[in-house]
């Protein structure tokens, strides 16, 4: 089998992007643009965390699939742009200080 | 010089991979398509043909590797069929999307329940929708020459889209044939320089984003679409691409296929019968034994049938009163065969309505002879007389 060429680096850092100034707009799926999805919109549910209940325990934090749990001065937080809703966080919570609440349009 | 070798269908689909010079194969074998993957081994062990062979666990891997090689600029090529083709599907719907000018063959081989390793284009006609271009063989010598074809019209930058070169499981891929091999320098001249990778690389002196999540909000959404756009405008690019690589092709080695359609005896013919792959020989024996005995009748072929050639179709249509279609398999939507759909769908593009008759028959590696053909001519005489069969017919 023939050996294959060692990709040479010519230069060191970054790499210039990909030109895909030749490439037509409706060829392939490349990242030719950013289009931001915010994962927040899909939510049904957004999870409201009591405060006075809040231990700052951080197990919402550590079971937060989507990692958008934030620390405030005395308890936690979702991050409302990434967060999906799925309420992992109000079930597993020992002190029942998060609640879902239907969001409305 | 050319020279002219004994082989079967498989070799010859294995010697159109070694003309073109493809770099990457992969392939995971099965029946009747196994040969095809036993040859381009055999040429790769030979130090015939200087190329990487990945066989994989499984047809899903096969094309997924080839997605990876085109990406990173290489010519692959792999061939399956029937249930492997099945389990190939994810991937195979993926790839055209990537634009991605993989050429590989599907052995046509009906589809089970019930069990049969045997010929029928169940396959090829079930995965029709999944973007890719399909060119259907007759004969041995048309294999070789369509997969060398193919890379030209995948690789064209107005078409950038996977290949299906599709021939009969078991009818051609074990029958023994005399092919033409034409000289390596007039395919090299032929098939240029490649350049694959050009729109969508995996590089790393190059980086590039691959496949962003696109569609639900307004704005992704015309991303999906515009995208979905660009590919149906590549497939109706490939008819013109098709055409003129074809007449390329016979300028360059004397080789003359018919692109999109063939017509055959269509000279002054009132009706006419229409297939689809190996079936066409029968077909057209058939044709001659009944102009023999006067009766005026022709027949069309199908080359490519995707993306299908509407406008050329309803022309060559044009010319006769009523059409027999004969099909290897069957489309279970419309109780008729898939080939018929489509002939049914470009009647309202010509001038003036006429019968289209089904026939489904061959499957599961059955012949079809010139007796069956015979009776699909009739019913065509029939039905060009106002006696049109409202059912589908079979040929059993």
């Amino acid at each position: 089998m023939e050996k294959h060429k060692e990709t040479k680096t010519k230069r060191k850092g970054h790499y210039p992007m990909f030109d895909s100034s030749k490439v037509p707009d409706d060829l392939c799926p490349i990242a030719t643009e950013l289009i931001v999805m915010r994962t927040g919109d899909w939510r049904a549910e957004r999870p409201i965390v009591l405060r006075s209940k809040c231990v700052k325990c951080a197990t919402c934090w550590a079971f937060c699939p989507v990692q958008c749990i934030h620390e405030k001065p005395s308890w936690f937080e979702a991050d409302l742009a990434r967060c999906k809703g799925c309420a992992i966080c109000a079930t597993e919570c020992p002190h029942h200080a998060i609640i879902m609440v239907e969001e409305k349009e | 010089m050319p020279k002219k070798i004994v082989m079967d269908g498989n070799e010859a689909a294995a010697w159109g991979a070694l003309l073109a010079k493809v770099d990457v194969a992969a392939v995971y074998p099965i029946t009747p398509q196994s040969g095809v993957a036993e040859t381009v081994a055999s040429f790769i062990a030979d130090g015939e043909l200087k190329a990487d062979l990945m066989d994989v666990e499984g047809e899903h891997t096969v094309l997924s590797v080839l997605q990876g090689a085109a990406f990173a600029g290489a010519r692959t090529f792999t061939a399956s069929c029937g249930q492997g083709l099945a389990f190939m599907f994810e991937p195979y719907f993926r790839s055209p999307n990537f634009r991605l000018p993989i050429v590989m063959c599907i052995v046509c081989r009906d589809g089970i329940t019930p069990q049969c390793v045997w010929g029928g284009h169940q396959d090829a006609m079930t995965v029709k929708e999944a973007g890719w271009i399909h060119m259907h063989c007759e004969n041995n010598q048309e294999i070789t020459d369509t997969v060398v074809m193919s890379y030209k019209i995948a690789e064209h930058h107005d078409v950038m889209l996977p290949v299906s070169v599709c021939y009969d499981g078991n009818f051609l891929s074990f029958a023994a044939e005399p092919v033409e091999i034409v000289d390596q320098k007039v395919v090299d001249k032929f098939l240029g320089k490649k350049n694959i990778n050009w729109h969508v690389a995996l590089d790393p002196e190059r980086p590039m984003g691959v496949d962003p999540l696109t569609g639900l909000t307004p704005l992704g959404g015309k991303l999906f679409a515009r995208y979905r756009q660009g590919h149906c405008k590549g497939m109706q690019n490939a008819l013109r691409v098709i055409t003129d690589v074809h007449a390329e092709w016979k300028k360059a080695t004397g080789h003359d296929f018919a692109p999109l359609i063939e017509e055959y005896r269509m000279n002054k013919a009132e009706y006419a019968i229409m297939t689809i792959g190996s079936m066409t020989g029968a077909g057209k024996d058939a044709v001659d034994v009944a102009r023999d005995k006067g009766k005026k009748v022709g027949l069309i072929k199908i080359k490519t049938f995707r993306p299908f050639p509407v406008k050329a179709l309803a022309r060559s249509m044009s010319k006769v009163k009523a059409i027999s279609v004969v099909d290897r398999s069957v489309n279970y939507g419309w109780n008729c065969g898939p080939l018929c759909q489509e002939v049914w769908a470009t009647v309202p593009f010509m001038d003036k309505k006429i019968p289209v008759i089904s026939h489904i028959g061959g499957l599961a590696g059955t012949d079809l002879t010139i007796e069956h053909m015979t009776e699909a001519i009739e019913n065509a005489a029939k039905a060009a007389k106002g006696k049109v069969p409202k059912e589908t017919i079979w040929l059993t």
